[in-house]
């Protein structure tokens, strides 16, 4: 199992309070594969999400990374073992430079890998190499957006969580950044996208979990969960065909 | 680098200073390196971080002791040593406690330390060598004590400028911004806001130990002078906390401008200085420094 799941998230139950937000969550992320969680607003997404990355304690179940589990571990040991998350909202520095933002994000590396990975990003997202002394907050979402992800890589993640990048993104923006999403899992880097904007992210998806009211309620290739009507009448209100 | 080879004809006359003017010029630039180093030691950690820290009075009085414990036993300039070096270790291991509180909380607390380091050495002096005082034999001289306090402060701004360039600095930057956020990227906030208090100790502790020297008599009341430690922040806040000239510049114009209403208004100096540090909150909130063009000011980095 270890070998091809990067991620396992085992019979997961979260509560707040007594509430009971996540029951009996289980999901797995292949290797250098994007796997996306869609669910309406309040399904548990969020939750789950803190508490992979370490934000959220959970009542049982358990989730093991890259073969280990990560329970009772901090965020910055997470990120030190390759487990790296673009918050909802991109979360930039806003008052710090694009450059200060790409170096605090390879923090944990040397001097020179932080060298190395900067010329990477400034490959992958040439609009970044042209702004490195903009400061991050008077960009556009876009560039925002493509600016946390960099960040985010900058930690040379195994695996990379993103919690709504296309939020309020422009509808050219949001392909392109499918497209920076699947040229990121070409270059062997494991996804875990959250989405609520579901066509586009089971399109891209290699496999995909349906997540309502804290429990998974369907899973499958992106493919196949994209025709389905459960989706259909979940999410556009009418069935497929 | 070359940055700085510029200001070496201003270092070079500052550092002739004793020779070329008389003592009032030297005690009156002494004041004004004295508060340069410490808002720039200060501004090191607070700045970027935007953790408040009313500590410096505390780590100033801690060094000034180790001069007044230790001067006729050894060297000086080992004291200064000894200063920063004792000031650093209390700000880690109170650090360990206080640093884990955030805003108002923090800064609360930071007072208290000064209040509790004045109480704790009275009572230690009192209890063990029977004085609340001391008595400074053999002072060093006021041009020591100038060129010592001159080095510092070009040290305290040449480490500021290092330590903001390089990925400590970007980390206390993103604790400022958002303490989890920056966590999420790796950073190790209680390790990393340990390492910033601790060096700014450092220099207000060499600080506190250099100007030790200056007054032959000391007394916690004296050294832990809770006016220092407000000094400084105000200094900061009106010269401006986003950059090093701020700081610079503001405890400059702080030290001249309070030594002039003080020869001119002995009796409503302070009056006058508390009614300027107002308007100069109220109408330059990002202080002096923010009437700098940016440009300019980032080519002197």
């Amino acid at each position: 199992m270890t070998q091809t799941h990067i991620l396992e998230v085992r019979h997961l139950h979260v509560d707040y309070n007594g509430y009971a937000v996540l029951k009996d969550v289980s999901l797995s992320v292949t290797r250098s594969s994007i796997t996306v969680l869609v669910g309406l607003n309040g399904a548990g997404k969020s939750t789950l999400l803190k508490a992979v990355s370490g934000l959220k304690a959970w009542s049982s179940g358990d989730i093991v990374f890259a073969g280990t589990s990560i329970a009772g571990e901090k965020p910055a040991m997470l990120v030190s073992r390759g487990l790296l998350q673009v918050p909802e909202g991109r979360h930039l520095f806003p008052r710090m430079t694009v450059l200060e933002n790409l170096e605090l994000g390879g923090y944990l590396r040397s001097a020179r890998q932080r060298r190395e990975d900067l010329e990477r990003m400034f490959h992958l997202f040439p609009v970044l190499r042209e702004r490195t002394d903009q400061l991050g907050g008077t960009m556009s979402g876009g560039q925002q957006q493509m600016l946390a992800i960099a960040r985010a890589l900058m930690g040379s993640p195994k695996l990379l969580v993103l919690d709504e990048p296309s939020l309020g993104l422009a509808p050219l923006m949001v392909a392109e950044m499918f497209r920076m999403i699947a040229a990121i899992r070409d270059e062997g880097v494991s996804v875990l996208l959250v989405e609520q904007n579901v066509k586009q992210a089971l399109a891209h998806a290699d496999y995909a979990y349906v997540i309502d009211r804290g429990c998974i309620t369907l899973e499958g290739p992106g493919s196949e969960l994209a025709g389905s009507d459960e989706i259909h009448a979940a999410y556009f209100g009418t069935a497929a065909h | 680098m070359k940055d700085w080879i510029k200001w070496l004809p201003l270092i070079a006359a500052l550092a002739a200073v004793p020779w070329l003017t008389n003592a009032y010029m030297v005690s009156l630039l002494l004041t004004c390196l004295m508060y340069v180093a410490l808002a720039v030691s200060w501004v090191m950690f607070s700045g970027p971080s935007r953790y408040l820290s009313l500590a410096t009075t505390a780590f100033f009085g801690i060094g000034a002791y180790c001069t007044a414990w230790g001067l006729g036993h050894l060297p000086w300039p080992l004291l200064l040593l000894g200063g920063a070096l004792a000031a650093a270790g209390t700000a880690a291991l109170v650090g360990l406690f206080v640093l884990k509180l955030r805003g108002s909380y923090f800064a609360v607390l930071t007072f208290g330390l000064s209040e509790l380091a004045l109480h704790v050495i009275n009572q230690t002096e009192r209890s063990i060598s029977g004085t609340v005082g001391r008595v400074l034999l053999n002072p060093p001289e006021q041009d020591a004590i100038y060129l010592a306090v001159l080095a510092l402060a070009l040290a305290a701004i040449a480490c500021c400028a290092w330590l903001w360039r390089g990925p400590l600095g970007h980390a206390l930057r993103g604790i400022g911004a958002d303490e989890d956020r920056a966590a999420t990227l790796g950073v190790n906030p209680l390790r990393v806001k340990l390492a910033g208090f601790a060096l700014a100790a450092a220099f207000a502790g060499a600080v506190g130990a250099a100007m030790a020297g200056r007054w032959t008599y000391i007394d916690p009341h004296t050294v832990f002078n809770p006016l220092i430690g407000f000094q400084t922040v105000l200094i900061v806040m009106v010269g401006g906390a986003s950059r090093i000239q701020g700081a610079v510049i503001g405890a400059v114009i702080f030290s001249l401008l309070s030594e002039f209403l003080r020869m001119r208004f002995p009796y409503f100096y302070l009056v006058l200085l508390g009614l300027l540090l107002i308007l100069s909150v109220l109408y330059l909130p990002n202080g002096l420094i923010a009437l700098l063009p940016r440009k300019k000011a980032a080519a002197h980095g």
